[in-house]
């Protein structure tokens, strides 16, 4: 059975901004709006940033085009709603509390969302971290294909433009701070000798998914189809690190290239994951170059920053974006020439696309996706 | 406050109060029953937060306000409101 991508909304946060007040100053992709009034515990910033993403466009779409058992999946992220990140030791900017506290309650939330999209058939919410988006994709397949699903809805969202996320990745250097980007005179890239590290950034995602069935009956358009997707585990790995020789990665690109049955050469586009840590861009470059045998990567992180759980979601409706355009874009603040790991765009090449992304709790995600519907 | 303007607030608070792009009933009148509107408890909770932050009622006696009709809602927050709004318009406006 053949799946499609027939409708997506995208949002992520535009203003770069330093965030000062907080033990590890650094520079966030956000929309400071949506903090508005959050004192007053009558507002939660994770549902204004999913709120970003469900328009009225997507409501109309589902209702009007009808396609039989559907399932909704909130791909929920790291702390997702009912986490500790709106607490600091020092109040500030980003500190609330939140009065609505059964809306707090993730299933919750996404059960009302989903009534939004009608009646489902299935709800479900995911928090594989900074996979989830991706990861949820190998839900979608399985529904689709083994549970004779018609339709999946998936709103990935995670806002982690918040105190107990800014504290840790500042704490252990994971994320780009500030300090050190004066320091060292270091930029946002990914598989860089220079420049490294990533911002933090807000963003959601909706991605409709239908079956081949549900096209024929509905007469929805197909913008894409998802050959396949797999998540997998390293072994013996450190739950918050990464194997340097990429085997999570390699791992979850073999099982989606055999799900979707796949040659790696087939494959010609890489939306990597990218955050340009030293261990990911190592292991990631070490995995790809030894599954795929040629290909262009680019990565998003640089332009919009980590957003996370919906990260791997968000960027591939980036890149389809600029494949309309004809185009893979580099990877921003190359300071090397370099074909593969784009330092500069180039013309998108025939083939598939793959998408890759990592996630805290040793876990890797890999969909492949076919432009030619 | 008149009855008309505490209709006006609550029905801006019941836009807010309900799901995302869900439709709003129009509250009319005191004595309609809100088990005969779309409105169910979840966003009754939400009401009756919202309603707290305008009249400055605490958050406990806010989550207490789980009554059957607008009439029966606005009885309850003369007796309990700590504030009352000079500006409806502008109370909404806060509530964004």
């Amino acid at each position: 059975m053949r799946i499609f991508l027939t409708k997506a909304s995208k949002w992520h946060g535009t203003d770069l901004e330093l965030i000062e007040d907080i033990a590890f100053p650094q520079k966030v992709f956000w929309d400071p709006q949506t903090y508005k009034n959050v004192q007053t515990g009558l507002f939660y910033p994770p549902h204004r940033v999913a709120e970003k993403s469900l328009t009225s466009d997507l409501y109309e779409h589902v209702v009007a085009n009808p396609a039989g058992k559907t399932a909704f999946i909130l791909a929920g992220g790291n702390s997702i709603f009912g986490g500790e990140g709106r607490k600091c030791s020092k109040p500030n900017k980003l500190s609330y509390e939140y009065k609505f506290l059964p809306l707090s309650l993730t299933h919750i939330w996404a059960g009302r969302t989903a009534s939004n999209f009608g009646s489902m058939d299935h709800i479900v919410t995911d928090a594989t971290a900074c996979t989830s988006g991706l990861k949820v994709l190998v839900d979608v397949q399985t529904l689709i294909r083994h549970y004779n699903f018609d339709r999946v809805i998936v709103l990935a969202v995670e806002d982690q433009v918040n105190n107990m996320t800014l504290q840790f990745f500042g704490e252990s250097g994971a994320c780009l701070i500030e300090k050190t980007a004066q320091d060292e005179g270091v930029k946002p890239s990914a598989f860089d000798a220079k420049n490294f590290g990533f911002y933090i950034g807000q963003g959601s995602a909706v991605a409709i998914f239908e079956s081949e069935q549900a096209l024929m009956n509905n007469g929805s358009q197909a913008i894409l189809e998802l050959k396949g997707a797999w998540t997998a585990a390293e072994g013996d790995a450190n739950a918050i690190g990464q194997r340097e020789d990429g085997q999570g990665f390699i791992r979850a690109m073999q099982g989606a290239l055999e799900i979707s049955r796949t040659a790696a050469e087939q494959i010609k586009i890489v939306k990597t994951h990218g955050t340009g840590t030293r261990s990911n861009n190592l292991a990631e470059r070490h995995a790809l170059t030894s599954v795929i045998p040629e290909f262009v990567a680019t990565s998003y992180k640089q332009k919009i920053g980590h957003t996370m759980g919906v990260s791997g979601l968000l960027e591939t409706l980036l890149l389809l974006d600029d494949l309309k355009e004809g185009v893979v874009p580099e990877i921003q603040n190359r300071t090397e020439e370099d074909a593969v790991f784009l330092s500069s765009a180039t013309q998108a090449p025939d083939g598939l696309i793959l998408s890759l992304a990592a996630g805290m709790g040793n876990v890797y995600s890999a969909a492949i996706f076919n432009r030619e519907v | 406050m008149t009855e008309q303007d505490f209709l006006k607030l609550l029905n801006a608070v019941v836009k807010l109060a309900k799901p995302f792009h869900k439709e709003a009933p129009d509250l009319d009148r005191l004595d309609i029953r809100f088990k005969e509107t779309t409105i169910d408890s979840l966003d009754m909770l939400m009401i009756g937060l919202y309603l707290g932050d305008v009249f400055g009622i605490s958050e406990e006696d806010a989550k207490q306000m789980m009554v059957a009709t607008p009439g029966e809602l606005f009885e309850i927050i003369k007796k309990v409101a700590t504030k009352f709004p000079d500006d409806v318009d502008k109370a909404i406006e806060g509530l964004k």
